[in-house]
């Protein structure tokens, strides 16, 4: 299954944007969350910080959520606001 | 779902000026007009590193960021009965002294536009979807809003406590 990642902020130091092929184990946001850790260094340690979010198809998602073909998923670290 | 013509996030730069002299044309509703304008400083906001600021970097989520600051923007239109309001937002790369954000409202009587565009910074400042890095010489660093920042925009909340109170 195709899929768009986005990263933003502290993220986007660790990670690049783009169309990603997911394992087929991962069909929800827990398992993905577990397959970033595992593939980027510091995604983990990153991920429990305060302020970060996931958005799923611009909404913001704070339970496991299932993953379809061409869905966007961002990662948010905190907002530095503008 | 289409994105607001008066929420306006650029990459290239803008001219605080023009803007204003194209927000107010034709305006002719409003006894009040109130407009900010933020700038690029060449000091950093943290005493981390070095201190002189090349250059500022700031990310926005294209579609999920004018969203956000739509939703917003709709309360303080409602909250503060303000006739029009215009937001201008760069991002990409910047230097000093650039104009980096620019608020602009127009109300009929001034306190709500001076209350409106406070406001509006406040938000923008704290809890808008951008993230923002400094660039100091060979180091460059994530930065937050500070303590007074979230300072700011509670005041908000404190004065709708006080009016639900009364």
């Amino acid at each position: 299954m195709m899929a768009r990642l986005l990263f933003f902020g502290k993220f986007s130091d660790i990670a690049e944007n783009g169309e990603v092929t997911l394992p087929s184990h991962v069909t929800d946001t827990e398992a993905l969350l577990l397959w970033l850790g595992q593939a980027h260094d510091g995604f983990a340690a990153l991920w429990v910080k305060p302020g970060t979010m996931m958005v799923l198809n611009h909404v913001t998602v704070s339970e496991r959520a299932p993953i379809k073909p061409s869905d966007e998923i961002a990662f948010l670290s905190a907002l530095s606001g503008g | 779902m289409s994105l607001p013509d008066n929420i306006i996030i650029t990459d290239a730069p803008f001219s605080p000026e023009d803007e204003f002299a194209r927000f107010r044309a034709g305006l002719t509703n409003a006894g009040a007009m109130v407009t900010f304008t933020g700038i690029v400083r060449d000091r950093a906001a943290s005493t981390e590193g070095a201190n002189t600021v090349t250059a500022l970097q700031l990310q926005h989520y294209p579609g999920f960021t004018e969203k956000q600051i739509s939703i917003f923007a709709q309360l303080a239109t409602e909250r503060f009965e303000i006739n029009k309001f215009l937001i201008v937002h760069r991002v990409g790369t910047m230097t000093p002294s650039d104009p980096v954000v620019m608020v602009a409202v127009a109300a009929v009587h001034r306190r709500a536009a001076f209350e409106a565009a406070d406001f509006l910074m406040d938000y923008l400042k704290t809890s808008a979807p951008f993230w923002k890095k400094e660039v100091r010489g060979t180091q460059s660093v994530w930065i937050e809003p500070r303590t007074a920042d979230y300072t700011d925009i509670a005041r908000w909340d404190a004065q709708n406590d006080t009016r639900d109170e009364t």
